[in-house]
Formats: C-alpha cells, structure tokens, sequence
C-alpha cells in the first residue's frame, strides 16, 4: 500500500478538511493507495502577499519534513502555489508534488497555450513565480480572475450561484479572447467548480489537487523523485529548530 | 476499464520491441488493474526519423494504425515512440485521448529539476528531437541533446554520455531519447545522481492519469479536419504495405 501525504496549507477544522478531501472524488486512483490530508500549524491567513509566501513556505516545510520517516511513499502540496515544495524537495527523497508546477507541465501535454483561471487577482505573483521558474512565459496566454475574494475555508459552498457562471464567463474570455487551448484552475480551493466548467467549456481544464494525487500514484509507480542536483540537500538543517516554530505556530 | 491502442512504429524491426521478448503480460511500468493494453504494429516502419521525408512516412504510417481506434473502441491511444510520430494527426481525428512518448516526457522531466539533457540513441533521432524541443519551446529549458556513438544503447556508452550531460552541459534530468533504450535506463539507474525519465513507461503513466482525470488533448490546440480521408490513408499505406495481421 502506498501511502500519500496531502499537505493542506491552511488550519483547518474537520468539516473544512472534508471539503479539502473531496477531491479524491475527481479521479480514479484504484486500490493500493491511500492519501492522508494533514493541515499545517504555521499559515498566513491569506495568500497575497510576500510575507504570506514566507510563512506559507515555513508551515508547509515544517508539515512534511518527516514525511519519509514517518513512511510516507509521496507527498503533495495542495496549493497551487507551490509554496514549500522547493524546501522540502531539498529535504526528502520520496517524490514532492506541487499542484502549480504540475498543472502547467500537464496542461503542455493537453495543448499548445493555457490561461490560468484565478478567483481574484491578489493570486496573480503565484502564477508568474512558477512560469518565470520554468520559462514557459510563452505558453501562458493569460491569468485571468473572476475578480471575486476566495475563502480559503469553506471554498466555494454556498457561493455556487453566484461564482460558478462568472467563472465560467471568465474561462470562456480566455478560449476566445486570449486562444487558450486548455484552462488550468488556478487554485485547490476552486476544485468544487471544476465538473461545472468541465462541463461547459470547449477545452480541457486542469483541476491541480486531483492531477497532483493520480501524478503521486504514478511517481511511486515509476520509481521516479525530482533531481537532488536541481534541489541539493542542506549542509546545515535542523528539523528540531523547525519543529520549535511549527508548536509556537499553533498558537498564533 | 480503460482500452488502450499502444502503437508500435518501428515493430518490422526484429526483436526491436521492449515488449517482444517478454510478451504481452510486460508492461514497462505498474498500470491499473483492468487496464488493457492491445499493441499494433504500424503497416509501413521507418528504420530512421532523422530526415523530413522518413519522418513523413512514419507519420504516415501511424495515422494509419490508429486512425480507426475511437471506432474500435479504444478509449485512448498510445504512441510508443520518442518522437511522437503521427501523434498531431491522430489527435486532430479523434476524440480519445492521444499520447506520444516523447514531448510529455520532456514536460514531465521538469516536474522532477529544471534543466534536462536528452540522450539520443543515434545522430539522425538527436537531430529530430532537437526540431521536437524547439518546436515545442523548450530551448530554455534544455541543456543539451546527446546522441550516443554509433547508436550503441549499452549502458557503458550512455553512462558516459549522461555523465557529460550533468556535469559539462548542466542537467539535472537526463530524459532517454528512445522507448527502445530500456537497457541503458536501468544501467543509468542510481549511477548518476539525477533522475533518468524513460519516455516509454512515463508516457504510459501519464496516458493512464489523463484517463483517470477524464483529460483528453485540447481541441483548439488539435482542430478536427473537415473531410476526413480514411479511406484515402488506408489505401496509400495498402500500396506499399506488406500484407500483416493488424493486431498483435
């Protein structure tokens, strides 16, 4: 049995968790694996900002940096930021899998251009980090946002009336106006919307947490992990100082 | 579950598929349970794909194999080989899932580091794959493209090869430029530090993962024709054809 650790990057509670969980439901994975969905101690309330991204890095470290002791065989991040994935790649053998990184390579496979589809433009930086990383700026024919506030919490329950039309009228923009070829969701928050628009739009859409847990099945399959020379081990680490920060960051 | 068309350009060649010495039951990698595999021999094979006319052909000769797959029943095709022959073609026909082995594992070598070197098996495949990277704007992210000496696909001549690749060119993936180099994967296997991204067994991976997502090709990227020439296809293969059993 493999076993996957799911890397939630906010605090959550169980209902909220179950929400995150969800997604399994959006791909067939069979028997044989099972995926466990830990939600990290140290978060920024939101993603915006680059103080957000410090911590967002920290927390989501200090969540998965015994993961290979602990016996897991894979590990994903469910934000499309990426956030940690670096760090934490440095740190283990076992495959790491960034939602942002492998929605963008998978969706090169699907077609020749992808828009990415955001809530509001606040998440704008996450995107262009990740295309500058892989130089595929080219490729990207726009990043657009529903100019609507995510929540990071309950996502989009509730507000499905409301967000999924004009999500849809946003992703339609990106076929038409800017010749997307595939749509890329650009955050595991958005997951709820994904048969909506999968439904409706004339192009595939990537739906980053779901692609990111069967990519974890098929990297243990393959035997594959990234590159220890693209991301080399620390000369000086202590998992314990992280720790420390990772029990003072339950409380605030 | 799934149905998968795994074409075979180059099966002519005897003994040249990974598959064949060890039967059907040989997958290069662990697939779902129920997944199956039905391997077909192209009509026409291309010893080479270095130069536009043979690649051409080999183009050909795989739209033809897979061209009658949704038809069939297949629920997505497989185009066992690097350079992603017929590839374009079989996606703007059908409506299944059409993977090549090639340019994904490209792609997916950068999900593992950020620079990748390919290691072809010969001059004329390293010449093709260099036209794939550029073609497919990855210049940026590609370190260099090797092709090893004389096509000689023992571990030894590839180790040394990806060894340069890493050290001297500056890759931190080195991706196989053959489905035919299983051998050298294996041999590469722990001995170099990166990883070694067998385009074979990935392509398949993702093909499953697609499936299992319900992703299929884009269709802006992949538009239909308008007048389909089935019948034309089949009958210019038919003319230079040996007589052969479709499936194998």
């Amino acid at each position: 049995m493999a076993r996957v650790l799911v890397i939630v990057p906010f605090s959550v509670d169980a209902d909220n968790l179950a929400r995150r969980e969800a997604q399994l439901r959006a791909v067939r994975l069979g028997e044989g694996i099972s995926f466990t969905f830990r939600p990290v101690r140290i978060a920024p309330a939101n993603y915006v900002s680059a103080q957000d991204s410090l911590l967002a890095d920290l927390g989501i470290l200090e969540a998965g940096l015994a993961a290979e002791e602990e016996g897991f065989d894979a590990v994903c991040i469910d934000t499309v930021s990426d956030s940690g994935m670096a760090a934490l790649r440095s740190l283990l053998r076992i495959p790491v899998i960034g939602a942002g990184r492998h929605a963008m390579l998978a969706a090169l496979m699907l077609g020749d251009r992808f828009s990415i589809l955001a809530m509001w433009d606040r998440w704008r930086p996450l995107y262009t980090k990740t295309l500058a990383e892989l130089g595929l700026d080219a490729r990207c024919a726009s990043i657009r946002s529903a100019d609507l506030e995510p929540n990071n919490q309950s996502l989009l329950k509730g507000r499905e009336e409301e967000v999924f039309p004009v999500l849809l009228r946003t992703a339609m923009r990106c076929v038409e106006e800017d010749r997307a070829d595939v749509v890329v969701l650009g955050s595991t928050t958005m997951h709820e919307a994904h048969a909506y628009l999968a439904e409706r739009l004339p192009v595939p859409i990537v739906n980053p947490g779901p692609l990111t847990y069967r990519l974890a099945q098929a990297a243990v399959r393959l035997k594959l992990s990234h590159s220890r020379v693209a991301y080399p081990a620390p000369v000086t680490f202590s998992p314990g100082l992280v720790r420390a920060m990772g029990e003072a960051g339950r409380a605030g | 579950m799934p149905r998968i068309l795994l074409i075979e350009p180059w099966a002519s060649e005897a003994g040249a598929s990974p598959f064949a010495e060890q039967g059907d039951a040989a997958m290069p990698v662990a697939l779902d349970p129920g997944t199956e595999i039905v391997r077909r021999p192209t009509r026409l094979a291309a010893a080479s794909v270095g130069s536009a006319p043979e690649a051409l052909l080999l183009d050909l000769a795989v739209y033809d194999a897979g061209l009658g797959a949704e038809a069939d029943g297949f629920d997505a095709v497989y185009v066992h080989h690097a350079a992603d022959p017929g590839v374009a073609a079989l996606r703007s026909a059908l409506s299944v899932p059409v993977l090549g082995a090639g340019r994904p594992a490209m792609f997916y070598a950068l999900t593992l580091g950020s620079r990748f070197s390919v290691l072809a098996s010969d001059p004329a495949m390293a010449t093709r794959l260099g036209k794939a990277i550029h073609d497919g704007g990855l210049k940026v992210a590609c370190a260099s493209v090797r092709a090893l000496d004389g096509g000689d696909l023992r571990g030894d001549a590839a180790l040394e090869g990806a060894r340069l690749s890493v050290e001297a060119d500056g890759a931190d993936v080195i991706v196989l430029g053959s489905t035919r180099m299983v051998d050298v994967a294996a041999a590469l296997s722990g001995r170099l530090g990166v990883p070694v991204v067998d385009p074979g067994p990935v392509g398949l991976a993702l093909l499953e993962s697609f499936l299992a997502l319900r992703l299929r090709h884009s269709r802006r990227a992949h538009p239909e024709p308008m007048v389909r020439k089935d019948a034309l296809v089949r009958a210019l293969v038919d003319a230079v054809a040996e007589p052969r059993a479709r499936d194998a």
